[in-house]
């Protein structure tokens, strides 16, 4: 072999190097304890943090903690005084709930799969953490020389957690992604519902101090039986449901109609005024229905653009003009909705088969709008001393829900008029925003319950819970506006440009194109701002509703029936914070896998 | 390759300013229907801004152009008619990212021209068949090379069964080895007898396929003719000078 011959590729692969040696004590020297300043660091913060963690159990154990309070008074703090003999209402609108979002798994086809080495990291980190807890348990319970049993068992379920957890990581196939993380889910679920059937909490006796005791079979049982019913009806719609993309559809649908019927039907059990609906709202909702479908199928002919937005116009000054008089509500919200259909006419016309289906979701719309508009105007048959029937978590999650649902078109709307280049809509919108934001959001719902009524028109009233809705959404829309008109910003000049260039409208530019990208593009942004809506809806309590936190924060410190709770505020808040955390960390994870799933498509 | 006498495209003193600087100074010519007109020139010459302007993704200020019998006006509903009837193909293929290849095709057909669904994707599919990537269909954008990119970005023009296409610099933010397979896809949409109008540097692809070759420079045309009489025998001082730094 001479000395100018070289190599220009060789067919056998050379082995990967050694792996370089690892473990904790490799770990911990690299991470931890690589230079002066990071030892110092670490030891300083370790410290804190083990200061607070031994502070925190310590208070959460400690002797004379009444954390029979909040056990006591779980009902009050989700259901508020809905009253007990229709409990089943609320759990049938659990279940609904469940089954809807099972199935929306199923459908969906979520559900990653995760392999042994995750799930055994997972499994590793909550043992340690546990059995690191349940030590400075044990330690606090000796110290105080009281019986270090229920310590002593968590460090044990830490342990075995853990090392059950070390167990899967092993071997060269775990790193294999096999494990359905729903099934995980399920399995992780398992363990709090069968918990409950083990554990014994603090309860108060009558007549002052606590005991042990099991939870109350009226609350395991039913949530035993909603964890059956989860896991049950995903199994069902995964193994029966074929070609998943017909269901997508009705289940939006579903969902979209589940909250209206959930709340207004089952939760508040409407007496329906019979005289009223035949001699009133029949003949109105047939009239719009029929009129308006007619005239809908004759506006959405593509050769007619013009009539969709002259009709649309005169049908929005017949709704302005509809403020002068006295009408009933209805007349009001449907002229608004028949001004909204005919604009968006030219957009949805074609052939005979989309006129149709246009003038048919025009009377589906009407009759939904009808019909909902009779069960607000019907009295509830729940009848509770706050006044409402929603209350405690079951009034801030329908305020975060429908608050959401509010915000949100009109969020999208504002971001559109800001960036749009019609001057009159940019002003609005500018001013709104600027407006909205600028003040707290607790001015604004005072200004709903003490300023509004006077600026209402005569004869109509809002309820309080409908008035901390719009407050909150209102407030929420701003904010958002202003994150989806960064996800508009984001969007390149070549998109609108392909867009135009295929001679689409822009209505269609803005639907098809422009706003999803832009709404992909935020999600993080919006998720964090849901988060926030959420939170705020604890703000309710300034204007005198019982939300979730009013009630830990108030009504179960001033409490002396039949318990003597007064003063107790601390277990209660702690209790709070807990559940608004999950929830909340929840939706955060949940974000995440949607922003996932979303950006398959993106670059 | 068979040209009409019809006139598709008629442009008379076309000028264009972007604040002062005058992209265009008076751009007069006429494209017959089935001719491919190849526009080459230096960059900033204003090739781009001429075509951009026959879909009045431009707005020229002075001057008329009439595309198909329709003269181009601020009048709303007229650019979409004549948007609809004319496709363009950009340098940067501008697909719709959160779209799959198959959607990008048919979005505008089902919104635009009103087609039901299954008519929409059939012929979306022999779009992507006559560009050569049936089996990318399912895909996004993203996951597809910048050739295979451009043919489907073809493909979409093609779907709104266009008069007229426009192609602007479609190779040029392309990798050398996928330039061929789009220009076959063009070679074989110019033998199919459609009007197009391609801004471009492939010599080649002027001197094969163009029936004729505008050469732009400061915002006028500076010399046009066949593609013989152009890479042969150019007249003017400007254009030789530029054949011979690029040839």
């Amino acid at each position: 072999m001479s000395d100018d011959t070289f190599v220009v590729h060789t067919e056998e692969a050379e082995l990967p190097p050694e792996p370089p040696p690892h473990g904790p004590m490799v770990w911990a020297r690299t991470n931890l304890f690589s230079s002066v300043t990071n030892t110092i660091l670490s030891v300083v913060f370790g410290g804190i943090t083990l200061l607070f963690f031994w502070n925190m159990v310590g208070f959460i154990i400690g002797e004379d903690r009444r954390w029979d309070a909040v056990t006591a008074n779980m009902r009050l703090l989700m259901v508020q005084a809905y009253p007990q003999e229709q409990s089943v209402r609320i759990w049938l609108s659990l279940a609904i709930i469940l089954v809807l979002a099972m199935a929306t798994l199923a459908v969906w086809g979520a559900g990653t799969r995760l392999s042994r080495y995750a799930v055994g990291t997972t499994l590793m980190t909550a043992g340690a953490f546990l059995s690191f807890l349940s030590l400075i348990a044990t330690l606090h319970l000796v110290l105080d020389s009281r019986t270090a049993v229920w310590g002593l068992g968590g460090l044990v379920v830490g342990l075995v957690l853990a090392g059950v957890g070390y167990q899967m990581r092993q071997g060269e196939e775990s790193k294999v992604p096999q494990i359905p993380s729903l099934m995980v889910t399920a399995v992780a679920l398992a363990v709090p519902i069968a918990a409950f059937w083990v554990i014994q909490v603090p309860t108060p006796i009558l007549g002052g101090g606590q005991e042990l005791a099991p939870v109350a079979l009226s609350t395991k049982l039913p949530l035993t039986i909603l964890y059956l019913i989860a896991v049950v009806s995903y199994l069902v719609a995964d193994r029966t449901i074929g070609e998943q993309e017909r269901f997508r559809g009705p289940l939006v649908a579903l969902w979209v109609l589940s909250f209206p019927v959930i709340v207004m039907v089952i939760l508040r059990d409407p007496i329906i005024p019979y005289d009223l609906v035949t001699s009133t709202y029949l003949p109105i909702g047939a009239a719009f229905a029929i009129v308006g479908a007619v005239v809908m199928w004759f506006v959405a002919d593509p050769t007619k653009k013009e009539a969709g937005l002259g009709v649309g116009a005169l049908i929005f000054v017949l709704f302005l003009l509809s403020w002068a008089i006295s009408v009933v509500m209805v007349v009001r919200i449907l002229l608004l909705m028949g001004a909204l259909f005919a604009l968006s006419a030219p957009t949805f016309a074609g052939e005979q088969r989309a006129r149709l289906r246009y003038a048919g979701v025009w009377f589906v719309s009407v009759v939904l709008v009808t019909y909902f508009v009779v069960l607000v105007v019907a009295e509830s048959s729940i009848r509770s001393e706050s006044g409402s029937f929603l209350g405690g978590l079951m009034l801030t999650f329908p305020l975060a829900i429908a608050g959401m649902a509010l915000s949100f078109p009109l969020g999208v709307l504002l971001a559109l008029g800001r960036t749009s280049t019609m001057p009159i809509f940019r002003l609005l919108s500018t001013a709104y925003i600027e407006v909205v934001r600028g003040v707290p959001l607790i001015t604004w719902l005072l200004v709903a319950f003490v300023l509004l009524p006077f600026f209402l028109p005569p004869g109509v009233g809002i309820q309080g819970v409908v008035r901390a809705i719009f407050a909150v959404a209102f407030f929420s829309a701003a904010y958002l506006a202003e994150n989806i008109r960064g996800g508009l910003q984001s969007i390149g000049k070549g998109q609108y440009e392909a867009a135009k260039a295929l001679g689409m409208t822009t209505v269609q530019m803005t639907v098809f194109i422009t706003l999803p990208q832009a709404l992909r593009a935020v999600i993080p942004a919006l998720v964090g701002q849901v988060i926030a809506l959420f939170k705020d809806t604890s703000l309710v309590t300034i204007v005198g509703l019982f939300d979730f936190l009013h009630i830990a924060r108030a009504v179960i410190p001033n409490q002396s029936q039949p318990f003597n709770f007064i003063g107790v505020l601390r277990e209660p808040l702690l209790f709070a914070a807990l559940v608004y955390w999950i929830i909340t960390f929840s939706m955060s994870r949940a974000s995440l896998r949607l922003e996932r799933k979303l950006g398959l498509g993106e670059r | 390759m068979a040209v009409s006498d019809k006139d598709i495209i008629v442009c008379e003193g076309v000028k264009k300013w972007f604040g002062d600087f005058q992209a265009l100074k008076g751009v007069t010519t006429t494209v017959k229907e089935g001719e491919v007109v190849v526009i080459i020139g230096p960059s900033g010459s204003g090739k781009s801004t001429f075509i951009r302007c026959i879909n009045r993704l431009e707005q020229h200020q002075e001057g008329v152009i009439v595309v198909d019998g329709v003269e181009m006006t601020n009048d709303v509903r007229n650019i979409e008619k004549i948007r609809s009837e004319v496709g363009m193909v950009f340098q940067q293929f501008n697909l719709f990212p959160h779209l799959t290849v198959l959607d990008n095709i048919t979005l505008a057909p089902l919104w635009v021209r009103k087609r039901t669904k299954t008519d929409a994707q059939e012929r979306g599919m022999q779009l992507l068949n006559r560009v050569g990537i049936p089996e990318q269909a399912e895909k996004y954008p993203g996951q597809l090379s910048g050739g295979q990119q451009q043919r489907v970005a073809i493909a979409r023009a093609l779907a709104m069964e266009p008069r007229i296409m426009l192609f602007d610099e479609p190779t040029s933010a392309l990798d050398p080895e996928m330039i061929k397979e789009v220009l076959d896809a063009m070679k074989e949409l110019a033998r199919s007898g459609m009007t197009m109008i391609v801004v471009t540097h492939e010599m080649g692809f002027a001197r094969e396929v163009a029936d004729r070759v505008l050469f732009f420079d400061y915002g006028t045309i500076v010399e046009e003719g066949t593609p013989e009489h152009f890479f042969t025998n150019p007249q003017h001082d400007r254009t030789k000078l530029f054949l011979s730094q690029i040839l």
